[in-house]
């Protein structure tokens, strides 16, 4: 029997090959790797460092994440799980994908003592600690980096489920990155009576934003923020700030009959990606550096 | 039976007729010509423009005046009689979408006669257009099929209107009731076991209006059922004709 998780995103999957075949080459494989994130990840073991429920809230209401990206704990066994369906899913002619499931599973075959250190080298950003065992000639960076955080990410969603066990959000985190990592979304949606709520694009997290609000900048001037509209595709927006140029896809999910399914809409909204960047807005980094300096934490250089 | 319904829950409407100009713009329907018949009902019956109608009844309960709200349009019906109406007449006028349960017409409804029609439907809901094509709500079957919920629902204010799979609306629908059993005794849901569009209302039905409820007159007549029972000939000799 499918679980709730997995009813969902098989449901998503196969409305949109139905509503969009442009991206119909994708969907075998984003379900296949959907499926298996989603039946590695109540099985993950991680070791994680408790923290109740007044320490989350003190460091929310301190306008702090409560983790640092490169800190979440990793199962190693899951991430392997998810990295044999990722290569069993990705298509034949696919080779910047079978190319770096090829060089992580080298890696780990050559290094079998630095598991650990090679998948958590994957956690870090702007700077390449992988380079250290894995071997990137010929290999396609990007799907190196999307197939690594593939395998992380059912570790990476169950640690955030955890900590959000002990305190909510809602009340008490106004910042356009994500209360749980510092991350900034990946989808906006808007759901019942106009809420809008903010989708981490690393940790899945989703918490609450003010209907004007710039994810980026904090900015809240109505008359600075604006979104790109087409009506032939009623349900999806690009928000903008005219403040700091940056963009954030905006679903309405109240006009959605089913629900929806994050990192699906990921991919299926990259045409809108295209449209935002012709017109001049671009995406930020994500995490922001300065949301980990003013805690005082070690930013690798 | 599977499939999808919409509940529409007459104690919350307020008849904003959000819903009917909702389907007109998600139809493209224009404008409709109206006249005044001393109602705030607008425009008075549901035509080939309009899919969608709410009706107002001023009734008087304990001698108040009281208004019912009533967003008229077609059920849906789990057994679709006027689709026997128009095969009678023509194949393929009409599609019964098997995923959602939804009746929608098509371009060669037009070979069946709107009096036949109208007359096998038992809440009076299809309308030709100039053309003799047959109209009538589809359930926003383009948008439903798109995982969208259909332009009715979307745009009502107060969860009037609900749409979903027909089990999350059959139990929606008989929470409700319950609910508003104790205030309202003679509170019922509209024939829940043969229409996909459930109505709750809170008095008598013909209050609401006259084909609130299957009505007794309309659904398979003598005519029809001979039409029906004829067909599977008609369409022998057609084929042999043909042949």
């Amino acid at each position: 029997m499918l679980s709730d998780a997995e009813t969902i995103m098989r449901k998503a999957v196969a409305l949109a090959r139905s509503s969009k075949p442009a991206y119909h080459e994708l969907y075998d494989f984003l379900e296949r790797v959907f499926a298996a994130q989603i039946q590695v990840k109540p099985r993950c073991r991680l070791s994680l460092n408790p923290m109740d429920g007044e320490a989350i809230k003190a460091r929310w209401t301190a306008g702090l994440p409560l983790m640092r990206r490169w800190d979440f704990p990793v199962d190693l066994k899951a991430a392997h799980e998810v990295l044999e369906a990722v290569t069993r899913a990705v298509p034949e002619h696919n080779r910047e994908l079978s190319g770096a499931c090829s060089a992580i599973f080298k890696a780990l075959a050559q290094n079998p003592s630095a598991k650990d250190a090679i998948w958590e080298s994957f956690l870090h950003h702007d700077w390449n600690p992988w380079e250290e065992w894995l071997d990137t000639a010929g290999v396609d960076l990007p799907s190196l980096l999307y197939v690594a955080r593939s395998c992380l990410r059912p570790s990476i969603e169950r640690t955030a489920e955890e900590r959000l066990q002990r305190a909510c959000p809602d009340d008490h985190w106004k910042a356009g990155f994500c209360p749980v990592c510092g991350s900034l979304p990946s989808l906006i949606s808007l759901e019942g009576e106009g809420q809008r709520r903010a989708h981490c694009s690393w940790c899945g997290t989703p918490w609450r934003l003010a209907r004007f609000q710039c994810p980026v900048c904090d900015n809240r001037r109505h008359a600075s923020l604006g979104y790109l509209y087409a009506e032939q595709e009623p349900g999806y927006r690009i928000d903008y700030c005219m403040e700091c140029r940056h963009y954030f896809k905006t679903i309405d999910a109240r006009e959605r009959l089913w629900p929806l399914w994050i990192p699906l809409e990921e991919w299926t909204t990259l045409h809108l990606d295209l449209v935002a960047q012709r017109e001049g807005w671009k995406t930020p980094p994500s995490p922001a550096p300065a949301v980990y300096e003013t805690d005082g934490f070690a930013v690798p250089s | 039976m599977a499939g999808m319904s919409f509940f529409i829950d007459t104690t919350r409407c307020t008849a904003c007729r959000g819903c009917q100009i909702a389907c007109k713009n998600w139809n493209q329907n224009g404008a409709s010509m109206t006249k005044n018949l001393g109602s705030h009902q607008n425009p008075p019956d549901l035509d080939a423009n309009t899919f969608k109608l709410v009706r107002f009844s001023e009734s008087e309960v304990n001698g108040k005046p009281v208004w019912y709200f009533f967003a008229d349009q077609c059920r849906h019906c789990l057994e679709p009689p006027c689709m026997d109406a128009i095969a009678g007449y023509v194949d393929g006028g009409v599609i019964h979408d098997e995923e959602t349960g939804a009746v929608v017409y098509t371009d060669k409804s037009k070979e069946a006669p709107i009096d036949d029609v109208r007359e096998a439907c038992p809440y009076d809901i299809p309308r030709a257009r100039e053309d003799g094509r047959i109209v009538k709500c589809t359930m926003c079957l383009d948008r439903v099929k798109n995982g969208l919920i259909p332009a009715c629902v979307k745009v009502c204010p107060t969860q009037a209107m609900n749409f979903g799979t027909r089990e999350s609306m059959l139990e929606l629908a008989q929470k409700r009731l319950a609910d508003l059993k104790a205030k309202y005794p003679k509170a019922q849901l509209l024939n829940p076991q043969e229409v996909r569009v459930i109505y709750l209302v809170v008095d008598d039905p013909t209050k609401y209006h006259s084909h609130a409820v299957a009505s007794l007159g309309s659904g398979i007549d003598r005519k029809l059922a001979l039409r029906r029972l004829f067909k599977p000939a008609k369409t022998m000799a057609r084929a042999l004709t043909l042949g």
